[in-house]
C-alpha cells in the first residue's frame, strides 16, 4: 500500500496523538504509525499523575513553571479524564524544614497557590495519614486517566485504520537528498508492507525514539529510566500525598479511580520491552510510601507495574531524576542535515499539549504557514467510557438493567456490557489488551478473575473472535495480567491466584490446552 | 466446656468427609467451618487423578493404575499416606451419600471420565454427577449447547466454537452448534448467578417454555448441553422432564462459580452429617488451640466477643489450602495459622512462582503445606510427630500437585476419610 | 474490638468468589438488589467519605448475615451493606416511616393503655389502607395482637407480693433481657422464661432496659441505636457487677446485645457485657451439663425446629434443640435452614412485602408438608411469619420446655 499526506508522526503515545491533534485542528494532513497499540509506551505506564508543578518547585522551576500552565489548560479542556482531588505534601520529623521553606516560597514565586495545613486538619482531610506528621501543605495537584487523554486526543484527530495506523512498525526511514523521502512500515498482524510519503517526519516515539533516529542513520542518546509502582487494592486517600522533601524514591501516592498508585522508583536500563518489577521495588515502595500512610504496610495490592521514561541526555554524570524533565524539540534539519525531521523528545504526560503545540508551530514555521494553536481552548471530546466519579460507578449497583446493555461484565470495576461493545467497536484491532486501555476491566480486585472468560464469551457473541484459537487468547490474557500479579503475590492477592488457578487450570483446564 | 469425640476443624470435602466417617463409626462429632468449603467453586466433580505426573498434557486413563505408580514413586504425596484400599473405601463411602434412584454419581468403572469444559476444551474426571452422564466425547452425537442472554458465566458460542475446532483437528468425533435464548427472568438483572437460574428451572412453567424454545432452535442435533443449572433440589427430575420433551438426552456442563453442582453435593453431605447427629458451627473460625505436651486439649472458636472452647479425643485439621486461610502467606513465609505447625516450603518467597502462569511445571507454591506421616499426623522436617491427637486432611498437605494432576478431589476424600477411620486414634 | 480488623479493612479479603452471592435470599428473589458480593465489598471500593451515597439498592439487605456466616474468606459483608445503608440514610434521612415503626414498640410497651385501641386499629382495613398509603405499611402483613397487662406489668404485679425465699433463689439470681416483643405480645413467652428458672431454683430479675436496638439498625439508623445500646450496656454491665448472668429469650435482642453492641459499635463494656450474656436455652444448657437442670417430664409432641438466623449468626449451635431433645416423648426434628423472610420491620413495609414473602414461601411449603402439631422457633420475627405464611402453631423452645415442667 502506499499513501500519501502532509505528515508522518511516529509513536502513537499522548505525544504522537497531541501531534496529532493540533495538526487535524490546524488543517495539516497526517498519518500516525504506531507499532502496538495506543498508549504502549510510558502513556500507558505512568502514574497516572496530574503535576501541579510543586514537586519541581524547588529543584526544577522552569519544569515547575510548565507544569502549573499545562494543569490549568487540561483542567479546562479535559475534565472528564481528569478527578481534580488535589495533593497534601506532608513533613514528617525527619524532614527539613528548609527545604519545607524553600519549597513554599518556590512555588509562591512560580505561582503555584498552596495552603498550610496544621496535622489535625490533614488527618481530618486524610484520615489515614500518619499522625506522627509535623504538617502539610495544599497544592493543585490531580488525578488523571491517561488513557481517556490517549482516546480523547485520538477521537478527535482522526480516525483508526485511515489515519491512526496501529499495529503498524516503522521499518525503514529512506533518506536521500537531505530529506527523508519516504517511510517504510509494515503490519505486524497481516505482515503487509506499506510505504508513506511525507513532507515531514515527526519522531515521537517516546522511548523508542533513539531507535527511529537511527533507521535514518542519526544519533542521540536517550537514558531509558525505569520507574516501578505498586497498586492497592481501596483506596487509601482521597488526595495526592507527597512527602515534602527533594524528590525521591517511593514518597508519591496517588489516587485512582478506585485504588491507589504507590510510585516510583528510578533505575536505569537499556530494554523498553520486558519490564519486570523487583522484589526489592516492590518492598521499597510499601516502606517508604507507609511511612506516610501507616496502614500501607498490612493492605492488600493487586498489582505492580512498570514504565520506562525517556529521558534525553543532554550531559553525563547525572542521577536519572536529575536530568530534566523538561522536553527536547530536536529541528534535525540543524546540524544534522535531514530538513524534513523533527525529533520530540522526553518530557512527561501532562506537558505533552504543550510538546505537541511547540512541535506543529515548527512544522508550520517550515511549511510557511502560520497557523495558531487552539489546542488549549477548545475541549476534548467526552468518550462514552469517561466517566469519572465513583459516585456515578456506583449508580450502575441499583440502575435497572436495559436489556444487556447495563449488564454488569466486570464485577470489580463495574464495567457494563455496553462499555466493553462501544470499545471493541472503537478499538483498531480486537486485540484484548486494549479493552484495558479503554474501561476498566480487569483492573481490580480480581485482576480478572471472571472478566477475562466473559470478554472471550462476549466476543463469540458479537463474533468478534479472530481465527486462532480463543483459548490461547485467554491464556494470553491471564499470563499478561500475571506479569504484574506476580510481584506482590501474598497474603490476599496469593488467595486471589491461587482462586483464579482453581477457576482456569481446574475447571476449564487452561492449563492442559496447547 | 462442651465435650466431643472428634473435631473436625474446615468444611471442604476433606473436613464433610472427615466428618461423615466419624460419625459412621459412631463418634460424636464437631464440624467448624470458617465459611462454606470450596465445593461451591468447583465443578462438582470428583477429581481422582487426570494428570500423571503432573506436567503430562495428555490424561489418564487409569487411575488406578497411574495411582499404583504414584504411591510408588510419590511416597510423600497424600495419597501414598493414605494407600490405594482407603482411597476405593473412601470413594464408596462418598457414593454412599446419594440414593441409586436420585442424583447420584457416576464413573466409567476403572477409567477416567473425559468430560467438557466451559471453555470448549475437555478435562479428566473420575466422579461426575449423573445430570452430566450424557457429555462424554467418545459419543459421536452432534450437541446443541444452550445458552442464555444474562448468564454470564456460560457462553454457548464459545464452548462449539472451541468444539468444532478440535473437531476440525480430529480430536473429538461430534460438532456442536449454539444457541442462546433471551430470559425476561434475566433481563433485567445486573447479576444472575447460576443459582438464580437454576431454581427457575423447578418450576414447570419455565421448564416448557425453555424446552419450547430449545425445540424450536434445534436442527437435529441428538444431544441437548445446559449449563450446570438444571435444579438445585430436583436435578433428576428436572433433567428427566426436559429430556422427555426434548426427545434427546440432556446433559450439563459446569459453570464458573459459584457451581450448583458443587452447592447440591455440599447440601447432601450437609443432611447426612445432620441425620447422623453431627453439630455444625458454620462461619466462624478456630482462633486458637491449646497444646500441651504434644497433645491438643481444646480449640477455641471465635463468634466475636465472644470465644467458646471446645475439646475431643482426635482433632482433624482440614482446613485448606490458602484460599479459606488453611495457610497463610505473609510477606516471606507461608504458616499454619491454628497450630502454628511446621509449613513444607522453600526458603525465599522468590521460588514460590516460576515465569509464566501457565507453565508446564508446577509452581513450587502448590507443594506447599503441612506434613504428615502415614497416620495424617502433623510432622516437622525430621519427621517427628508435632501433636499427636491431631490429623492434617485435604489441600492443607504438601507433596501434592492436586491442581495440574486434578486429583484435589480424591485427595480430599480419601484423606478426610482416612483421618476419622478411627484405627489412627 | 481489640484484635479485630476494622469491618471497612475486611473489604481485602474479598476474592470474589461469588459464594455469598449463591446463598443470598433476597438475591434469590428480585432483581433489584445487586447481591452481597456486590453491594458488600464490592461497592466499598467505590465508597468513600467525599463520595455521595447513591447506591440505594443496598437498603434491601434483609440482615441475614448468611453471606457472612458462609464466606470463607472472613468478609464482614452484611457490616458492609450496613454501613453504606447508615450513610446513605445520613445523608437523605431516614423517612418519617421508618421512624414510628423502630419506636413503635417502645411507645407501645409505655403506653399499655393505647394497647385496646391499636388492636381495633389494626383489624381496621380502612385504618390498614390507610396506613398503607400514608406510611407505607404493607396492608396485607397482619399486625401482631399487643396484649395488657404487659410483661412488665405482669411481672412487677406479682413481684410486689412475692418474698424472696431460700427456694427460690437457691441457684442464684438472673438478668432476663426480655425485649419489646415479648413485653407486649407474646407475654407468655416472658411467663414460661421466668417460670422455668423458677422451677430451677433460679430468682429471675428485670434490670432496667429499654429496646436493643436492632431495628434502628435494620432501617439504617445507627445513631439511634448506637445512643439506646449506650444506655442498655450501663444497665446490664451494673447487672453483671452485682454478680449474676443475663440471659436472653429473644435471639435477636440477644444478638444485638452479645455481638453488635461490642462489634459495631465498639462500645466499652460490651465485651464483659457479652461473657456474662447468655441465650436462654444455651444457659438452661450449660446447667444440664452440670447435672443440675431440673429433669422434664414426658410430653408427647411431634415438633420443627426452625433456627432463626440470629442463632446461627451467634455461632452457639442449636442450643434450642439440644434443649428440646432432653424432653422425653417429644420428637423434634430441624427443617434445613434460610431465612424465614420477615427481617424484623423489613416484611412490614410495603415495598419489601413481597421479597420478603417470596423469600419465606420454600420454607413455608417445606414446613405444611410436615404436618408436626407445632414449629418451634426462638425469634419472635420467625414466629410471626410462618403464622402469616402457614396459619400453624408457632412457639418459643421456652415455652414448650415450660409445658414439661407440671404444675404444681
Amino acid at each position: 500500500m502506499d499513501l500519501k499526506t502532509q505528515v508522518v508522526i511516529i509513536g502513537g503515545g499522548i505525544t504522537g496523538l497531541g501531534i496529532a491533534r493540533d495538526l487535524a485542528q490546524r488543517g495539516i494532513e497526517f498519518i500516525l504509525l504506531e507499532k502496538g497499540n495506543l498508549a504502549n509506551g510510558a502513556s500507558g505506564r505512568n502514574h497516572g499523575y496530574l503535576h501541579s508543578g510543586a514537586r519541581y518547585a524547588v529543584n526544577d522551576p522552569h519544569a515547575a513553571r510548565e507544569c502549573i500552565r499545562e494543569n490549568r489548560i487540561l483542567k479546562e479542556i479535559a475534565p472528564s479524564c481528569i478527578e481534580d482531588t488535589g495533593g497534601i505534601f506532608v513533613s514528617l520529623p525527619e524532614d527539613s524544614r528548609t527545604y519545607r521553606d524553600q519549597f513554599l516560597r518556590s512555588c509562591e514565586e512560580i505561582g503555584i497557590p498552596t495552603r498550610c495545613l496544621t496535622p489535625s486538619e490533614a488527618l481530618e482531610l486524610e484520615p489515614n495519614l500518619s499522625h506522627d506528621i509535623t504538617g502539610a501543605i495544599h497544592v493543585p495537584d490531580a488525578a488523571i486517566d491517561p488513557f481517556l487523554l490517549v482516546f480523547g486526543n485520538a477521537g478527535e484527530a482522526g480516525d483508526y485504520g485511515k489515519e491512526i495506523l496501529t499495529k503498524t512498525a516503522v521499518t525503514r526511514l529512506i533518506r536521500a537528498r537531505g530529506r527523508i523521502t519516504r517511510v517504510e512500515a509494515r503490519n505486524l498482524v497481516t505482515g503487509e508492507p506499506l510505504i508513506v510519503r511525507a513532507d515531514f517526519v515527526v519522531n515521537a516515539a517516546g522511548a523508542w525514539a533513539d531507535q527511529i533516529a537511527r533507521l535514518a542513520d542519526l544519533s542521540f542518546e536517550l537514558e531509558l529510566s525505569k520507574g516501578s509502582m505498586v497498586i492497592t487494592n481501596q483506596r487509601v486517600s482521597h488526595r495526592v500525598i507527597h512527602r515534602c522533601r527533594l524528590p525521591s524514591d517511593g514518597d508519591i501516592v496517588v489516587p485512582n479511580h478506585t485504588v491507589s498508585i504507590l510510585g516510583t522508583t528510578s533505575l536505569k536500563v537499556g530494554d523498553t520491552d520486558n519490564l519486570t518489577v523487583e522484589p526489592g521495588e516492590v518492598s521499597l515502595l510499601i516502606e517508604e510510601a507507609s511511612r506516610m500512610l501507616p496502614c500501607l504496610t498490612g493492605t492488600r495490592y493487586i498489582r505492580a507495574y512498570a514504565g520506562v521514561r525517556p529521558l534525553f541526555k543532554a550531559g553525563s554524570g547525572q542521577d536519572s531524576r536529575e536530568l530534566s524533565r523538561g522536553f527536547v524539540l530536536l529541528d534535525h534539519g540543524v546540524g544534522d542535515g535531514v530538513k524534513n525531521f523533527i525529533t520530540i523528545a522526553g518530557g512527561k504526560l501532562i506537558t505533552y499539549r504543550l510538546m505537541a503545540e511547540r512541535t506543529v508551530d515548527l512544522v508550520c514555521h517550515k511549511m510557511g504557514l502560520t497557523i495558531p494553536c487552539k489546542t488549549h481552548l477548545t475541549p476534548l471530546p467526552e468518550t462514552k467510557a469517561g466517566v469519572h466519579g465513583r459516585g456515578e460507578y456506583l449508580k450502575r449497583l441499583g440502575q435497572e438493567a436495559d436489556e444487556g446493555d447495563a449488564e454488569i461484565v466486570c464485577d470489580c470495576e463495574l464495567v457494563t456490557r455496553g462499555e466493553l461493545e462501544e470499545a471493541l467497536r472503537v478499538l483498531p484491532t480486537k486485540g484484548l489488551g486494549e479493552i484495558l486501555h479503554l474501561t476498566r476491566l480487569a483492573k481490580g480486585t480480581c485482576q480478572g478473575a471472571f472478566c477475562s472468560y466473559r470478554l472471550l464469551g462476549i466476543l463469540h457473541a458479537m463474533d468478534k473472535v479472530e481465527a486462532i484459537n480463543s483459548n490461547a487468547q485467554l491464556k494470553g490474557f491471564l499470563e499478561e495480567r500475571w506479569k504484574g500479579i506476580r510481584p506482590v503475590l501474598w497474603g490476599d492477592q496469593l488467595r486471589e491466584h491461587e482462586f483464579i488457578g482453581e477457576m482456569y487450570m481446574g475447571i476449564l483446564n487452561l492449563d492442559k490446552v496447547k | 466446656m462442651k465435650h466431643y469425640d472428634v473435631i473436625v476443624i474446615g468444611m471442604g470435602l476433606a473436613g464433610l468427609m472427615a466428618a461423615k466417617t466419624a460419625a459412621e463409626r459412631g463418634k460424636r462429632v464437631l464440624l467448624i467451618g470458617k465459611g462454606i468449603g470450596t465445593a461451591h467453586t468447583y465443578t462438582g466433580c470428583i477429581d481422582l487423578l487426570g494428570y500423571y505426573p503432573a506436567q503430562s498434557s495428555s490424561p489418564v486413563e487409569n487411575p488406578f493404575e497411574s495411582l499404583r505408580r504414584l504411591i510408588e514413586e510419590r511416597p510423600d504425596h497424600p495419597y501414598a499416606r493414605v494407600g490405594a484400599p482407603d482411597i476405593r473405601n473412601a470413594l464408596t463411602s462418598f457414593l454412599g451419600l446419594f440414593g441409586e434412584k436420585g442424583y447420584h454419581y457416576l464413573s466409567q468403572g476403572e477409567k477416567n471420565a473425559i468430560t467438557l469444559t466451559p471453555s470448549g476444551c475437555t478435562r479428566a474426571t473420575y466422579l461426575f454427577p449423573s445430570t452430566m452422564e450424557w457429555g462424554g466425547i467418545e459419543d459421536s452425537r452432534d450437541i446443541l449447547i444452550v445458552g442464555f442472554h444474562g448468564l454470564k458465566d456460560f457462553y454457548s458460542a464459545y464452548i462449539a466454537h472451541n468444539l468444532n475446532s478440535l473437531r476440525k483437528e480430529r480430536r473429538l468425533p461430534f460438532g456442536a452448534r449454539s444457541i442462546s435464548l433471551p430470559l425476561s427472568e434475566l433481563s433485567r438483572r445486573k447479576t444472575a448467578p447460576s443459582s438464580v437460574l437454576a431454581r427457575l428451572f423447578e418450576e414447570e412453567g419455565f421448564r416448557n417454555k425453555i424446552a419450547e424454545a430449545v425445540r424450536t432452535g434445534r436442527t437435529g442435533e441428538e444431544r441437548v448441553a445446559f449449563p450446570a443449572v438444571l435444579g438445585v433440589e430436583r436435578p433428576r427430575e428436572v433433567r428427566k422432564e426436559l429430556e422427555a420433551k426434548l426427545g434427546t438426552p440432556v446433559f450439563e456442563i459446569p459453570t464458573l462459580p459459584p457451581s450448583v453442582p458443587g452447592f447440591r453435593l455440599f447440601q447432601t453431605f450437609k443432611r447426612d452429617l445432620k441425620k447422623k447427629g453431627v453439630t455444625i458451627i458454620m462461619g466462624f473460625s478456630v482462633s486458637e488451640a491449646l497444646v500441651r505436651d504434644g497433645k491438643c486439649l481444646q480449640v477455641t472458636v471465635s463468634s466475636p466477643p465472644v470465644q467458646r472452647s471446645y475439646s475431643a479425643e482426635v482433632y482433624i485439621l482440614a482446613t485448606g489450602s490458602f484460599f479459606g486461610g488453611g495457610l497463610e502467606a505473609k510477606g516471606d513465609r507461608v504458616v499454619e495459622p491454628i497450630f502454628n505447625l511446621p509449613v513444607h516450603q522453600p526458603v525465599s518467597r522468590k521460588n514460590w512462582f516460576g515465569d509464566q502462569f501457565f507453565s508446564d511445571e508446577p509452581h513450587p507454591i502448590e507443594r506447599f503445606g503441612i506434613m504428615v506421616d502415614e497416620r495424617l499426623n502433623p510432622v516437622d522436617e525430621k519427621g517427628r510427630v508435632v501433636v499427636g491427637n491431631l490429623h492434617g486432611a485435604g489441600s492443607i498437605l504438601s507433596h501434592s500437585n492436586a491442581l495440574r494432576e486434578k486429583s484435589g478431589g480424591g485427595i480430599a476424600l480419601s484423606t478426610g476419610y482416612k483421618s476419622a477411620k478411627g484405627e489412627l486414634h | 474490638m481489640e484484635g479485630q480488623p476494622k469491618i471497612e479493612d475486611t473489604t481485602d479479603y474479598c476474592i470474589r468468589c461469588a459464594t455469598c452471592m449463591e446463598y443470598c435470599p433476597v438475591l434469590r428473589v428480585t432483581d433489584r438488589f445487586p447481591g452481597p458480593k456486590q453491594a458488600g465489598p464490592g461497592g466499598q471500593r467505590f465508597r468513600g467519605r467525599d463520595v455521595p451515597h447513591v447506591d440505594r439498592c443496598v437498603d434491601l439487605c434483609i440482615g441475614c448475615s448468611i453471606c457472612e456466616l458462609v464466606c470463607a474468606s472472613g468478609v464482614d459483608i452484611y457490616r458492609l451493606n450496613l454501613m453504606a445503608k447508615a450513610k446513605y440514610y445520613d445523608e437523605h434521612g431516614i423517612p418519617l416511616r421508618d421512624r414510628i415503626l423502630v419506636n413503635f414498640s417502645r411507645w407501645i410497651g409505655r403506653l399499655p393503655w393505647v394497647v385496646p385501641f391499636m388492636n381495633r386499629m389494626s383489624r381496621s382495613p380502612l385504618m390498614r389502607w390507610i396506613l398503607d398509603r400514608l406510611l407505607g405499611l404493607e396492608r396485607q402483613r397482619p399486625l401482631p395482637d399487643f396484649e395488657v397487662p404487659t410483661f412488665r406489668q405482669w411481672l412487677r404485679r406479682r413481684s410486689d407480693g412475692l418474698p424472696i425465699t431460700a427456694e427460690s433463689s437457691a441457684n442464684g439470681r438472673v438478668g432476663y433481657f426480655y425485649g419489646c416483643f415479648t413485653n407486649i405480645s407474646e407475654v407468655d413467652v416472658g411467663k414460661a422464661v421466668v417460670r422455668v428458672l423458677e422451677e430451677n431454683g433460679i430468682q429471675v430479675v428485670v434490670p432496667e432496659q429499654d429496646c436493643c436496638g436492632i431495628p434502628m439498625l435494620g432501617s439504617g439508623d445507627l445513631k439511634s441505636a448506637r445512643a439506646i445500646a449506650r444506655k442498655n450496656l450501663a444497665s446490664l454491665k451494673a447487672a453483671i457487677d452485682s454478680g449474676m448472668d443475663i440471659v436472653y429469650s429473644s435471639s435477636s435482642c440477644g444478638y444485638m446485645i452479645r455481638h453488635e453492641y461490642a462489634n459495631l459499635f465498639g462500645l466499652p463494656g460490651a465485651e464483659d457485657v457479652s461473657e456474662k450474656t447468655h441465650d436462654i436455652c444455651e444457659y438452661l444448657m450449660t446447667l444440664n451439663e452440670k447435672g443440675s437442670l431440673k429433669r422434664p417430664s414426658e410430653i408427647r409432641r411431634r415438633l420443627v425446629y426452625f433456627a432463626p438466623c440470629h442463632v446461627r449468626a451467634a455461632g452457639m449451635g442449636l442450643p434450642a434443640l439440644d434443649l428440646m431433645r432432653l424432653i422425653p416423648g417429644i420428637q423434634v426434628e430441624p427443617i434445613d435452614e434460610g431465612c424465614c423472610g420477615l427481617g424484623g420491620l423489613y416484611g412490614y413495609k410495603k415495598e419489601k412485602y413481597e421479597i420478603s414473602m417470596e423469600i419465606g414461601k420454600d420454607l413455608a411449603d417445606q414446613l405444611l408438608e410436615l404436618r408436626a402439631d407445632a414449629v418451634v422457633t426462638d425469634c419472635e420475627g420467625c414466629r410471626l411469619q410462618i403464622r402469616h405464611l402457614t396459619g400453624m402453631r408457632v412457639v418459643h423452645p421456652i415455652q414448650v420446655l415450660r409445658d414439661a415442667y407440671p404444675e404444681t
